[in-house]
């Protein structure tokens, strides 16, 4: 009998470790800042709310924290597309101007790897600027610092949330600096092919609720004869 | 066109359908699977053969073609 305690015990032990280990790693950093932030090409910040009530559409596999919206939209519960989320927004610009509208698709990625510090997402972005054309946006994201300060601290807290000021930049490729990759469609942007960053800045959530206060802004950096 | 499990397709549709009921598109880029394939996708609308009402009622029906070289499709 000893002996199986003695094994129920390690194994709670080490399960622990690797958890506080996964959760600690100190090889895996936040970064902050946007590999765009040197470029000396023009860049065009959109901007938009996180908050799923303050989009247009936001819809997922319906067990999520994110509440769908709205209420009665379509939930993505079918096997193939479970692991799914569509968003549809305004897009404001840097004066805080509607500027466009924003969708995007993103699914969870095959390629995580927790160990490494990666939860990798899979997203696009279909925007439309009506006075300048239509874009896609294509990159691979990396939630893990995401949930590492803000999620799992607020799923820890007795209030079950966070509170505070936290920046982040996720997107993490497919571009060699991390960059995204934006490829025109229409209007004056038809024939660029150009690179984007996408960023998240963080003031509440709530684990019950999803994102209370969260902003997500999309950093395209366009050839200067487009401008 | 999202697809999880192989990635994303974005496709330039015709405003307009063509003469023989399909609406025509381009693939302009694509991600993971579709990233190096060009080709052609055919939009059309299905009406509902089981419905007994002519209410217009049916689906939409894609249709992709896309080429890449031996290689990569293989």
């Amino acid at each position: 009998m000893k002996y199986v305690i003695s094994l129920a015990t390690g194994m709670l032990i080490g399960i622990a470790l690797f958890l506080m280990g996964l959760y600690y790693n100190p090889f895996v950093g936040s970064p902050s800042v946007s590999p765009l932030a040197v470029s000396d090409l023009d860049l065009v910040d959109l901007s938009y709310s996180l908050v799923p009530s303050e989009s247009i559409v936001f819809t997922n596999n319906g067990e999520s924290s994110a509440k769908t919206h709205p209420a009665r939209v379509l939930e993505l519960w079918e096997p193939t597309i479970s692991r799914t989320r569509g968003f549809v927004t305004i897009l404001m610009d840097s004066r805080g101007e509607p500027a466009g509208l924003g969708v995007k698709f993103s699914s969870d990625s095959e390629q995580t790897t927790l160990i490494q510090g990666e939860a990798l997402v899979n997203s696009v972005w279909h925007i439309y600027l009506p006075d300048r054309g239509t874009i896609f946006v294509d990159q691979t994201e990396n939630f893990w610092p995401y949930v590492h300060d803000i999620v799992i601290p607020a799923q820890l807290s007795s209030g079950d949330n966070w509170r505070g000021t936290w920046h982040g930049v996720m997107s993490t490729g497919p571009g060699a600096l991390g960059t995204a990759r934006v490829t025109g469609n229409t209007g004056i942007l038809s024939s660029i092919e150009a690179e984007a960053v996408e960023s998240i800045t963080a003031r509440a959530y709530s684990a019950i609720t999803g994102p209370v206060g969260m902003n997500g802004n999309l950093t395209i950096a366009l050839p200067h004869e487009i401008q | 066109m999202h697809l999880p499990a192989r990635g994303t397709m974005y496709v330039t549709m015709a405003p307009t359908p063509s003469p023989s009921g399909y609406r025509e598109g381009s693939l302009r880029a694509g991600t993971r699977e579709f990233l190096t394939l060009d080709g052609v996708v055919l939009e059309r609308f299905v009406k509902d053969s089981l419905s007994l009402d002519s209410d217009g009622t049916g689906r939409i029906e894609l249709a992709a073609a896309l080429v890449g070289s031996g290689e990569e499709l293989e």
